[in-house]
């Protein structure tokens, strides 16, 4: 009985405790304030409680009012509402210049590319070919150097695609992109490795005729066009290679600058598949 | 020019009737963020945000006491201030404790004590403010509303968006610990801030 009365006066010391703050706001009903008052009556503590509290308020009231720094009144720029980002000059100008210089990149590799095609043609006037299509299934080795299978799957003209290839396809280790097209240049020119598995193929079959060794145009063709597994390629679509062929054979008979983008497109992903 | 007809010139872009308004309610905004910030500079950054906040988004008053609304926007701007101040802290409690807010000149207290009081209570202002800074947040924003901007439970509840028993517990819970850190600092009840014990 004792122990139910102790813990009954603690419920009741709680309970107070908990409503001191809103008796001392007059913020308690009828039956609350009652139940305070009488607590209060008989406890020391919360009575102690209360008048720290209520001290603590006072404190609170008597903060003073700070004085104001400055006058927060808006002005017209201030209030005006603000410009989504696209609309911003600032925003409009760095699209401006990201898209010149993104122009400039690609317009001076184009120029490049067509510029060293012009070049080759001088020496090599035969028209270009997509011989060496890696969607052909005939590519998909290259490290081959059986001539023979290479004639029979060869299209009407392969000799006359050979040289020209050679100026668009950058050195295995060149990165790609446009830093790529000069080191290119200079990479096929110097193919004369076919036996090596860290030389790409690619520069066999597109060295100058001048080279020596194998790096003939028909020993570059071969590399194209006999099957073998030391490299995997993509399979292909039945007859493309004939098709394309044919496709640029009557678009520019003289494989001109017109044959560059397809054929670069069409290497892009022998050349991603050479990076070391 | 009344207040209400302040706000609809505003609304209607009418800058010069807000800044009205903002003159009437400047200083009420500036001490209620400077309680929340602890400092002046982050309070007067987001005094100046509430306000371009509160004319850009003055097509969303719904009437009721704008007052209210006013320091609803500046509680949301205290509290992305707060953040940005969690993320970066630039301020240490040492800065803190040596800060020395500007009073107002007009309020008559100060012309009323001695030199000592006035210590006295330039001391016990500064402990409540780093004991208001000890605080949640939502717990400091409902103390300053009641007991230093005097505001009623109900503008309390409107201004937080909550309710009326949260206020209670808030406000108890606060109130409670203040009173136990300035207890720890030494600081509170001067005899002359004590009142009689009798409930009025």
């Amino acid at each position: 009985m004792k122990g139910l009365n102790i813990r009954l006066r603690q419920t009741e010391h709680e309970r107070a405790g908990k409503l001191l703050s809103a008796y001392l706001d007059e913020r308690v009903n009828a039956r609350e304030y009652t139940l305070v008052q009488k607590h209060l009556e008989t406890c020391q503590d919360c009575q102690d409680d209360l008048a720290t509290l209520r001290a603590t308020m006072q404190a609170l009231h008597a903060m003073p009012a700070i004085q104001l720094p400055r006058s927060f009144t808006l002005s017209r720029s201030m209030a005006r509402q603000p410009r989504p980002m696209w609309i911003s000059p600032l925003f409009r100008n760095a699209m401006a210049a990201t898209a010149a210089v993104c122009t400039i990149i690609v317009v001076g590799y184009l120029v490049s590319l067509n510029t060293s095609l012009w070049s080759n043609q001088a020496t090599q006037p035969q028209p270009l070919s997509v011989a060496m299509d890696n969607t052909t299934p005939d590519t998909e080795t290259l490290a081959s150097t059986d001539i023979a299978p290479a004639e029979k799957a060869m299209p009407a003209s392969p000799e006359a695609t050979m040289p020209a290839r050679a100026e668009l396809v950058p050195p295995v280790e060149a990165p790609l992109g446009a830093g790529g097209v000069g080191g290119g240049i200079g990479g096929g020119m110097g193919g004369d490795a076919p036996d090596a598995t860290a030389t790409s193929e690619i520069e066999l079959m597109y060295a100058e005729p001048t080279a020596t060794g194998q790096a003939s145009p028909e020993a570059a063709m071969s590399t194209l066009t006999t099957p073998t597994s030391t490299q995997q390629m993509p399979p292909a679509a039945p007859q493309p290679t004939t098709a394309l062929a044919a496709a640029n054979d009557s678009a520019t008979p003289e494989g001109k600058g017109a044959d560059t983008l397809p054929a670069f497109t069409i290497y892009l992903p022998m050349l991603i598949r050479e990076q070391p | 020019m009344d207040e209400q007809a302040l706000i609809k010139a505003a609304v209607g872009g009418d800058i010069d009737s807000f800044n009205t308004l903002v003159l009437n309610y400047q200083s009420q905004v500036y001490n209620f963020a400077y309680r929340i910030m602890g400092e002046p500079d982050s309070a007067a950054d987001a005094t100046q945000e509430a306000f371009i906040s509160a004319y850009r988004g003055l097509h969303g008053y719904r009437g009721g006491s704008f007052r209210s609304w006013l320091l609803r926007i500046v509680t949301n701007a205290c509290y992305d201030e707060l953040r940005r101040r969690k993320r970066r802290p630039v301020t240490s409690l040492e800065a803190l404790h040596v800060e020395d807010p500007t009073p107002d000149a007009e309020l008559p207290a100060q012309h009323q004590e001695g030199p000592e009081g006035y210590t006295a209570r330039q001391e016990l202002n500064q402990a409540i403010q780093l004991g208001l800074a000890e605080l949640p947040e939502d717990q400091r924003v409902t103390l300053i509303l009641s007991d230093i901007q005097g505001m009623s439970y109900e503008e309390i509840a409107e201004i937080t968006l909550t309710n009326l028993g949260t206020i209670k517990s808030r406000l108890s819970r606060a109130r409670a610990k203040l009173r136990d850190y300035l207890l720890a600092q030494g600081e509170l009840l001067p005899s002359e801030y004590r009142l009689d014990n009798e409930f009025a």
